[in-house]
């Protein structure tokens, strides 16, 4: 068995979430800043009446931001039935991925914050990072 | 099972909704029997009650439940005949069938079974006196298998046989081992925090929770291949919680997946969910929806005796309508129906859609009156924007009386509860309650219920003293509790009184030390009796059974605080008494709002939390800068200016726009950047992360699709005290 993957760039690395996740991909536009809310939270974006916070990942994960913010996306993706936004660098491919090129536990590899990584895949000569949303996306632990 | 057909769960839900009603009259009867135990009336009331019960749960299959409601029936059989005497013993034995038969109603509507509960000691209970003395008991085999008193052989023979006869099913249960061995694995689902969370999130945007039980026939080759395809049609429709066995882990033995259980929440029909199972060779289907109440509070509401209140499968042998019975439809004052909740629900959203389109209309209409040129339609189009919002007003006002139930509902119970405890504790207590007709938002009333139990249990445990020592202080014997509720303005006001020793407050300095608090022996009364709302406070060294268990009333004002947007009130006088004062808004889901605005945001503030809106001078402000008060006739209020309490630069002016605002008995200034319009808001839960600081109590949309947010005044508490830490913040 295999999944399909979203993927998209954060500084020079390269991530993904499984595309059934995904809802839309939106413009980096009218995002509302939230008062006192920690860095990671971009904002907020009204996406057709859903009241959709979005997360800035590079904050999130320590990646300086690009220069260019040409490409910026943010992927509204699906949480327990709720919708959340993720600001990335810029959205790549819909890619194929075998669960058995999928290595588990991999966040260790991915350096300053494991914790939201929950498996790597080798494609070619990188890797791709899979997405622990849940933790991405908690509120927890976070400071404002 | 599921009977081609037969709408299942409209037929549950309506035996529900007839059986809730007859053990609430049942439990109101019994408990003014004990007033009067020769009202003949009363016992044929009852009698004819338990056998409406009796009758009703027997055509729905719920053999157990039948059981006990036939041997309720058969002791009031003898009441009324005159062969049986009604003693505190009686009447004991009575109300443990009552309690076990509410029980087992409660634990089906949370989508759980009655063969999930243990009624052996209750039911022999109970027929020491339902025959004569010496007598056998004919009617042993109609009440089910679970008069054996094991719930384990109950559970798995009717897993094992659901359409057997109880007959039947007692035979299995003599043998469990056998049973145990025909019946399949139990699905299980037990939430953890990240599943509770999504039922929160779902229940919250109205989806329905279900359960769905898929089998396989017996002879298809490979079962995983189906199940897989029916998994991964519902992972396309719907958000599922879990699914029983795993479909993403390890393969297991192919036949394990002959019958698999799923756990999700959805939006969709029940057509559109019916049709993911459309794969060949599927023996049933059973889908079932499910309360959320019963899977977030699992732990809490699981059945003395029996694990959990875990649904099984087509256990219910379910029959077309069951007759209602015309003898006790009571004479109702007014013609009333019953409508599925979850259809007001949806009704209700779309008033709530309807509202927001109302305010775009009238902003369209004042654009076209406004305009240089006026347009020819504008008087037309004017009549038919009065005549919306005059249908939309009404359409809202009546929704909103949908919404409202007396709080009758919720006090009706406190009765029994006082009864019990005060026996139980050896106390003697007058119970009086006011207001009951005081009608309150639906959602309201359900998160309500705890708190005021934990109060009312509270006064009897520690209120209430002992006959000996009321006495000696010049007071009754006789304890006494007060509960009153009406509506005052914009607010349901509750007040639980007791006339017992108060609070002890030299008791809660005397902890509020040893928990660390400095200042405990130096503040103010007020501020001392306050901290019995810190969490784990409790003065009480050793935890009683009726009140302890480390839910104290930090838990009552927090649940009451964030849950139901209110506030909690104490006052009390040391050996005169104690009132808890709760005030609640009418309504969670569509607030009455200021908006203002600071810097580039829009906030609301909720309008029974305004005072007045009024220019202040910068002249008129008194304190220092970081703590600006002002001087008014009634006292001195604290300022807040919105962009400071957002860490956004203050704007500094000689004129500021203030809304005067209150929470509870706190009063502040808030300085806003601007005043804009009032305005009805639907309001939408906030995702916590946006809400770091709990500045908020919700987020809203305003028509022209910008966001609002709701601000939560309690902010105004926390610089009570010259900026310490508010203690019961």
């Amino acid at each position: 068995m295999g999944a399909r993957y979203v993927s998209f760039i954060l500084g020079g690395g390269k991530y993904c979430i499984p595309v059934n996740q995904v809802v839309q991909i939106l413009r980096h536009e009218n995002v509302l800043d939230i008062p006192k809310a920690p860095r990671f939270v971009a904002g907020v974006v009204n996406l057709r009446g859903d009241i959709v916070p979005v997360v800035d990942l590079r904050e999130r994960f320590g990646i300086a931001k690009p220069q260019d913010k040409k490409r910026e996306r943010i992927v509204v993706t699906s949480l327990g039935g709720r919708p959340y936004g993720l600001l990335v660098d810029e959205v790549r491919e819909l890619v194929d991925i075998p669960d058995e090129e999928i290595t588990p536990d991999a966040g260790a590899a991915f350096g300053e914050r494991p914790e939201f990584i929950r498996a790597a895949a080798r494609r070619g000569d990188s890797l791709v990072f899979f997405l622990d949303l849940e933790r991405v996306l908690s509120a927890e632990g976070a400071k404002a | 099972m599921n009977l081609a057909g037969i709408d299942e769960d409209r037929l549950k839900r309506a035996f529900l909704e007839e059986a809730e009603d007859l053990t609430q009259k049942l439990s109101d009867s019994l408990m003014a029997l004990e007033e009067n135990q020769s009202d003949a009336g009363l016992i044929n009331e009852i009698f004819r009650l338990t056998h409406s019960l009796k009758s009703e749960s027997a055509l729905m299959g719920f053999q157990t439940l039948a059981g006990v409601s036939h041997k309720m029936e058969d002791v009031f059989g003898r009441v009324r005949g005159g062969e049986l005497a009604l003693d505190r013993t009686v009447m004991d034995r009575i109300f443990a069938g009552s309690d076990l038969i509410a029980a087992m109603i409660q634990g089906i509507a949370k989508g759980g079974n009655d063969a999930d509960f243990s009624p052996g000691p209750v039911l022999e209970g109970l027929q020491e006196y339902a025959e004569p003395a010496g007598k056998a008991a004919p009617a042993k085999a109609r009440t089910g298998p679970a008069e054996a008193g094991a719930s384990a052989p109950a559970q798995a023979a009717e897993a094992g046989a659901p359409a057997e006869t109880a007959a039947g099913t007692a035979d299995a249960s003599g043998t469990p081992a056998a049973a145990e061995a025909r019946a399949p694995r139990e699905a299980a689902f037990e939430p953890g925090d990240f599943e509770r969370q999504q039922m929160r999130e779902a229940r919250d945007r109205g989806e329905t929770l279900y359960r769905i039980t898929v089998e396989i026939d017996d002879d298809a080759a490979m079962k995983f291949p189906r199940a897989y395809l029916v998994f991964n049609n519902l992972e396309l429709l719907v958000n599922l919680l879990h699914v029983d066995p795993p479909m993403d882990g390890a393969m297991a033995d192919d036949g394990v997946y002959g019958k698999i259980t799923a756990w999700f929440t959805s939006a969709g029909t029940r057509e559109k969910i019916r049709e993911c199972t459309d794969v060949d060779q599927i023996k049933a289907v059973d889908l079932a929806p499910l309360e959320y109440a019963d899977l977030l509070d699992r732990a809490a509401l699981a059945p003395a005796g029996s694990g959990d209140g875990r649904p099984k499968s087509g256990q219910t042998a379910f029959a077309p309508e069951p007759a209602p019975s015309t003898e006790r439809r009571a004479v109702l004052e007014k013609p009333t129906i019953r409508v599925d909740t979850r259809k007001l629900d949806d009704l209700w959203r779309m008033v709530a859609d309807l509202i927001l389109q109302k305010a775009a209309v009238g902003r369209i209409y004042d654009k076209v009156a406004h305009a240089e040129e006026p347009h020819a339609l504008q008087e037309e189009l004017g009549a038919v924007v009065d005549a919306f919002e005059k249908i939309v007003g009404g359409l809202q006002a009546t929704m909103m009386e949908t919404r409202m139930i007396p709080i009758a509902v919720i006090f009706s119970k406190f009765p029994r509860l006082v009864r019990d405890l005060s026996r139980k504790l050896g106390k003697s207590v007058d119970l009086v309650t006011e207001g009951e007709d005081t009608e309150i938002d639906r959602s309201i009333v359900e998160l309500l219920a705890d708190p005021l139990t934990h109060i009312i249990r509270n006064s009897l445990d520690h209120g209430i003293e002992f006959a000996e020592e009321r006495v000696s202080h010049g007071k009754p014997a006789k304890g006494r509790i007060r509960i009153a509720a009406s509506q005052q303005g914009g607010q349901i006001v509750i007040e639980l009184a007791d006339d017992g020793k108060g609070f002890d407050e030299q008791g809660i300095r005397r902890k509020a030390a040893a928990m660390g608090i400095e200042r405990a022996a130096t503040m103010d009364r007020e501020e001392a009796l306050k901290l019995v709302f810190l969490p784990g406070f409790s003065t009480k060294e050793a935890v009683t059974d009726l009140s302890g268990r480390g839910v104290g009333m930090d838990v009552v004002a927090t649940r009451i605080r964030e849950d139901l947007k209110g506030e909690v009130q104490l006052s009390t006088r040391a050996g005169e008494g104690t009132q808890i004062t709760l005030l609640l808004p009418l309504t969670l889901t569509i607030v009455r709002s200021l908006l203002v605005r600071a810097d580039n945001h829009i906030f609301a503030v909720p309008a029974v939390a305004v005072e007045t809106t009024q220019k202040v001078l910068a002249s008129e402000l008194r304190g220092d800068s970081a703590a600006p008060f002002l001087p008014m006739e009634d006292g001195e209020r604290p300022v807040f200016f919105l962009n400071s309490l957002l860490e956004r630069p203050a704007r500094r002016a000689e004129e500021y726009d203030t809304v005067m605002i209150r929470h509870g008995n706190n009063r502040g200034c808030l300085v806003v950047d601007e005043l804009l319009q009032e305005m009805e808001l639907v309001i939408k839960p906030i995702d916590d992360l946006l809400n770091f600081r709990r500045l908020f109590s919700g987020i809203s949309l305003r028509e022209d699709g910008s966001i609002v947010f709701i601000l939560d005044t309690s902010f105004i508490r926390r610089r009570e005290n010259n900026g310490r830490q508010d203690p019961d913040r």
